[in-house]
């Protein structure tokens, strides 16, 4: 089979590279394309094979060679633009359409996995991460018309490397990851800060890392400019995600979906709880993973020592265990091309 | 000795505030029971509760108006054998806690209101802790299974009270008898945006022209001035007016209420409304809208599994889909929770098991904080008691943390910089300054 793999972040882009990397493993043939990247970047990926606008892909000559196309973008509402100029023109010009898989890569619940699966109906494969998700799509499309055309789902794990690049430092790491639009709360970003910005300052023998968990531009600072920074306390250069997720003792963030790698690799996590389990901050994904905590209760760093990993039972639900994405991927595609079959 | 003396006794208080959740309760209070229960109604004042539902209330228990400060005070509370509570996330919250505090109390139980289209995380995070939550169906029952398996939260308790909402009626006229009319049950913000509230309208306009021996009833979900949980922005008479300029002269509003409608019509249509149950009640053929697609923000996907998803625009007229008979699939009906297995007289019997009982402490394990204590409004309230107390340290911690939600609320900023003062004249001062009455 020939795959090609879209991707329009630098998420997208790290997972598709994982996942060609996997396929080419099973002696597949894997294109990678995508769109450039702007900014800085948390993570050092490198760039797609074919770098191309979206808007392009549809009728490039490309995508007359390939039997699957794996569409991973950041706003799903562009998969069904994609589709439809991709399958009509393939219609017009009296050709099959390849087979369309897409999912969303990070564990979805609730509202948010259902808002998902509406926008990605045309798909032929859909993709989630773990148990949890295939079951509770199951629940949310109970008994929906055929004329719904909803996709087999499969579970394919996570999206980052299933082992950590690097062991935890000797002197103990803080990596805070900031999201950019939450905490939404005016103003509840920079209190977060100043909050780090103080612990560190207790305890000097802590390094307190702050890491974007988005890209941003160079002369954005993150820092409130308020408050006299302590030496401890340091802005991740682009990049240096995924090293510092592997080298940090504990990791805490409101609710960017890279502390589930943390947690998988074994570091303490910190859910910031003071928000409370809310949609608007992306906080009802982790309901029940055991690593959510106020704030106030966390006198000093030093006490983060005495938090519990991430309950496992609930990671594992999540995806966690599975470790064969890339074969249960082959294996459903192999079944709808047989069923496809004339 | 009469026979309603000699049956078990039930005294339950439910608590509300909008007109959805005095819809619930009156719900509650229509099942039929084997027990002698007594219901004493506490309303949270609000403008624009409807007068009639406060008046059917009122003619069904005790009907007491408090405001939430003066309810969570009220030692009657402990009288009761049990409190429902059926008020907004934070709320819950509130009452829980208050009178959890308490080494014996009433058992509490709460529920949701009609068929939960979304937030169910958020909801059930809420009210987590009650010793009972009632759930619609088995659909409501195994999202929350699925949620807090493997969690502190495992062995929270429900109960399925189903989605029938009205007492059973002698009086219906079989289908065919009834008048050629179909009632549109109108919802506050679904759909949301202007142009699809147009869209709804006009199908619904086009649909009366073809159908011209019917009658089209929009029936609005409240009236001009009358308040719902949702803000209101424009109300449907001004939509059918800006839309239509004249409608067809078979398609009107209709106030009256819902149940004199329905038992009338022939069929009910909406978008997503727990109206469609209703319409079941009163023996009225349903149809879920679908024209507007698949919009999980309206509530689109549960319906769309009921067998009657049906777009507006493809029915011919109204008398082609009356012949067709339209009728919910069996199976989904079940799963929603609509059925004669499903009746809150299973909470009433659970609620009588459990009245001698001791309560459960709502179980509390490091990680899992839930929604306890992340309220703003209870991080305040929860400071003023410090401050009564003379807690400082309390009173500064929940402070602090109400900052760190909102830090830009400058009420919480004036009361974090009072109880901060170690001078306690200062503070005193302080504190006078920056006292508000919480509601």
């Amino acid at each position: 089979m020939t795959f090609l793999l879209i991707s329009d972040g630098g998420m997208e882009h790290s997972a598709c590279l994982l996942m060609a990397e996997a396929l080419e493993h099973q002696g597949q043939r894997c294109i990678t394309a995508g769109t450039p990247l702007l900014g800085h970047q948390p993570l050092d990926t490198p760039a797609p094979q074919l770098t191309i606008e979206l808007a392009q892909l549809p009728a490039h000559p490309l995508l007359e060679q390939v039997s699957a196309i794996g569409l991973f973008l950041q706003n799903p509402e562009q998969i069904q633009y994609f589709i439809k100029a991709y399958q009509g023109l393939c219609s017009a010009r009296g050709r099959p359409a390849a087979t369309l898989f897409s999912g969303p890569l990070v564990p979805l619940v609730g509202d948010a996995l259902i808002r998902d699966l509406s926008l990605r109906l045309g798909c032929d494969l859909l993709l989630v991460s773990g148990e949890n998700q295939r079951r509770q799509l199951q629940s949310l499309t109970f008994n929906w018309p055929k004329s719904l055309c909803i996709p087999p789902v499969i579970s394919t794990g996570f999206w980052f490397p299933q082992a950590a690049p690097c062991a935890p430092t000797q002197q103990p790491l803080l990596l805070a990851l900031i999201q950019e639009q939450i905490p939404t709360h005016m103003g509840a970003r920079d209190q977060l800060l100043r909050q780090l910005n103080s612990w560190a300052r207790q305890r000097p023998n802590w390094t307190v890392m702050v890491q974007r968990d988005h890209s941003w531009s160079a002369t954005t600072t993150l820092m409130p400019s308020d408050a006299p920074l302590t030496d401890n306390l340091v802005e991740a250069a682009p990049g240096q995600l995924l090293p510092l997720l592997g080298a940090c003792t504990a990791c805490l963030t409101v609710s960017s979906p890279w502390s589930l790698a943390a947690m998988v690799w074994g570091r303490i996590p910190i859910i910031v709880g003071d928000y409370g389990i809310h949609d608007e901050q992306n906080t009802t994904g982790f309901f029940g993973c055991g690593a959510m905590h106020r704030l106030r209760s966390i006198p000093h760093l030093d006490a983060i020592r005495e938090l519990p990993m991430a309950n496992q039972a609930w990671l594992d639900e999540m995806g966690a265990d599975i470790t064969d994405g890339p074969m249960r991927l082959l294996t459903a595609l192999s079944e709808l091309i047989l069923r496809d079959e004339p | 000795m009469t026979a309603t003396a000699s049956r078990p006794t039930l005294n339950v208080l439910l608590i509300a505030d909008s007109d959805s959740q005095l819809l619930a309760c009156e719900a509650l209070c229509s099942a039929p029971t084997a027990l002698n229960v007594h219901w004493t109604f506490s309303v949270i004042p609000r403008d624009g509760t409807p007068q009639a539902l406060l008046l059917r209330l009122a003619q069904r228990g005790r009907l007491r108006h408090q405001s939430l400060a003066g309810l969570l005070r009220d030692s009657r509370l402990q009288s009761f054998d049990a409190i429902g509570v059926f008020l907004t996330g934070s709320k819950l919250n509130d009452i829980r806690l208050a009178l959890q505090r308490e080494r014996r109390r009433p058992l509490l139980f709460c529920g949701f209101n009609g068929v939960v289209l979304d937030h169910f995380i958020e909801g059930v995070s809420w009210r987590l802790g009650y010793d009972l939550i009632c759930l619609s169906g088995p659909r409501d029952q195994q999202a929350l299974a699925q949620l807090v398996a493997g969690t502190p939260f495992e062995h929270q308790r429900t109960v399925l009270t189903g989605l029938r909402r009205n007492a059973p009626n002698s009086d219906l006229l079989p289908v065919a008898q009834r008048l050629r009319r179909l009632v549109f049950a109108e919802q506050v913000i679904m759909p949301a945006t202007s142009s699809e509230r147009a869209r709804v309208v006009r199908l619904l306009s086009d649909l009366a022209r073809r159908s011209p021996n019917w009658e089209v009833l929009i029936k609005p979900r409240i009236a001009p001035g009358d308040a719902t949980f949702h803000d209101v922005e424009t109300h449907i008479s001004t939509t059918l007016q800006q839309t239509l300029g004249v409608p067809p002269s078979n398609l009107r509003l209709d106030y009256r209420p819902l149940p004199v409608l329905l038992k009338q019509a022939r069929l009910l249509a909406t978008l997503s409304s727990t109206a469609f149950f209703d319409a079941l009640d009163f023996g009225c053929r349903t149809i879920a809208i679908s024209d507007l697609g698949l919009q999980p923000n309206y509530g689109c996907h549960v319906y769309a599994g009921s067998g009657v998803w049906r777009s507006l625009e493809v029915i011919p007229n109204l008398d082609a889909l009356d012949a067709e008979g339209p009728s919910p699939d069996p199976l989904w009906l079940e799963w929603m929770g609509y059925g004669n297995q499903f009746s809150p007289s299973a909470l009433l019997e659970a609620l009588n098991e459990q009245k001698h009982q001791t309560p459960n402490p709502i179980p509390s394990t490091i990680g899992y904080p839930g929604n306890a204590q992340s309220s703003f409004n209870q991080l305040r309230l929860g400071a003023e008691s410090a401050i009564a107390s003379g807690d400082w340290s309390s009173a500064r911690e929940l402070l602090c943390q109400a900052a760190l939600m909102r830090p830009l609320h400058r009420g919480v900023a004036r009361r974090h910089w009072a109880v901060h003062q170690t001078n306690p004249l200062l503070r005193r001062i302080a504190l006078l300054i920056s006292y508000r009455d919480l509601k």
